[in-house]
């Protein structure tokens, strides 16, 4: 199986993939920043124009104290106001499934961005099918470690999942990358992908 | 006494006095309210408080101009506002409704709700916090130009 190991950014291999993708002397946007560690990469290494979305106060304040421009909100009431094409690059890192309209959100990114990049655990992996299957519960595994009853999840897509609707709203897909662990998946990502980044545009 | 009210929360009221009472006549609130209207009515002449009261009043960032996003259609610079739960003197939602605005034209705005039982007086009383974003904000401002 062809892999090959990840370098990891601030702990992160998800976080070293986006920074690949991501252009210098651009304008992002990460929608559910957290502490703006990603944000106040970007913009000192790669000087691009960064901006974040956060729902957490604490995070919120801690990413204004590092310097970066931080909306305190709720990233579903986030878009609305912003003009169209305001950004080359659109951010949602492992957060999607989070959402309460998921469709929306993607379109709506599109809107105000160039490009949108999304991270986000996939829910087909074969550890989450087995544990499905030889459980009976809803699954709980590494990827998914949560309680069916106290879980942020409320949406499980998968990599086939999300290449659909990408077919069906006319997306261009330019990249397409997974991971499992540190390690990149060149084969079978519905199946040995545990997270998958896309990196779209209209 | 009224304008010493509109610095502080019900809540944080409710947990100085209560419904306490100083003697049989007075709540401690009263007492409490009437001491500090004292102090002011001997430190600061009445009539500046009118004046500076009616200048509030009359400040309207709208004004003459067909909507809050207008007043911003121009700006270059960046924004950071920040705002307190239970200030009911500048509500959250107003501040909001400048960052939205900003947001709008794509200016570079940080906002952050900062929850705090203490009303305005927040802006004098949770100084470290406030602190904390100031500077960041300042740092990477200086950051931008140097660059």
């Amino acid at each position: 199986m062809a892999q090959a190991f990840v370098p990891k950014l601030l702990g992160r291999s998800d976080y070293a993939i986006i920074s690949e993708l991501i252009e210098p002397n651009t304008r992002v946007l990460d929608l559910g920043c957290g502490e703006g560690e990603l944000l106040d990469w970007l913009a000192q290494n790669k000087h691009v124009d960064a901006r974040g979305v956060e729902i957490s106060g604490p995070r919120a304040q801690q990413a204004i104290a590092r310097g970066v421009s931080v909306f305190h909100s709720d990233l579903e009431d986030a878009l609305a106001d912003l003009p169209d094409q305001a950004f080359d690059y659109v951010i949602l890192s492992q957060t999607l499934q989070e959402t309460r309209e998921p469709l929306k959100v993607l379109r709506d990114m599109l809107r105000v961005g160039h490009r949108a990049i999304v991270a986000f655990p996939n829910f087909a992996h074969w550890s989450v099918r087995l544990a499905h299957l030889f459980t009976g519960r809803a699954p709980k595994t590494k990827l998914f470690p949560h309680d069916w009853y106290d879980s942020p999840n409320i949406h499980f897509l998968t990599v086939d999942d999300f290449e659909a609707l990408a077919a069906a709203e006319k997306w261009t897909v330019e990249r397409r990358m997974y991971l499992h662990g540190a390690r990149k998946v060149a084969v079978l990502p519905n199946l040995l992908a545990e997270v998958a980044v896309f990196l779209i545009r209209k | 006494m009224v304008g010493h009210i509109t610095y502080m929360s019900d809540q944080s009221m409710r947990e100085k006095f209560g419904r306490r009472l100083r003697d049989q006549n007075q709540f401690e609130v009263e007492s409490y309210l009437r001491y500090r209207g004292s102090q002011f009515v001997d430190r600061f002449d009445a009539n500046s408080y009118l004046y500076i009261t009616k200048a509030m009043d009359y400040f309207d960032l709208t004004n003459g101009r067909p909507s809050l996003s207008a007043a911003f259609e121009n700006v270059r610079s960046r924004f950071l506002v920040i705002s307190f739960t239970s200030d009911w003197l500048y509500p959250s939602y107003q501040s909001l409704e400048v960052v939205r605005a900003l947001r709008g034209h794509n200016c570079d705005v940080a906002y952050c709700e900062l929850p705090t039982n203490y009303g305005h007086d927040a802006f004098l009383v949770n100084v470290g916090e406030q602190a904390e974003l100031v500077r960041g904000f300042l740092a990477s401002t200086l950051r931008g130009v140097e660059r």
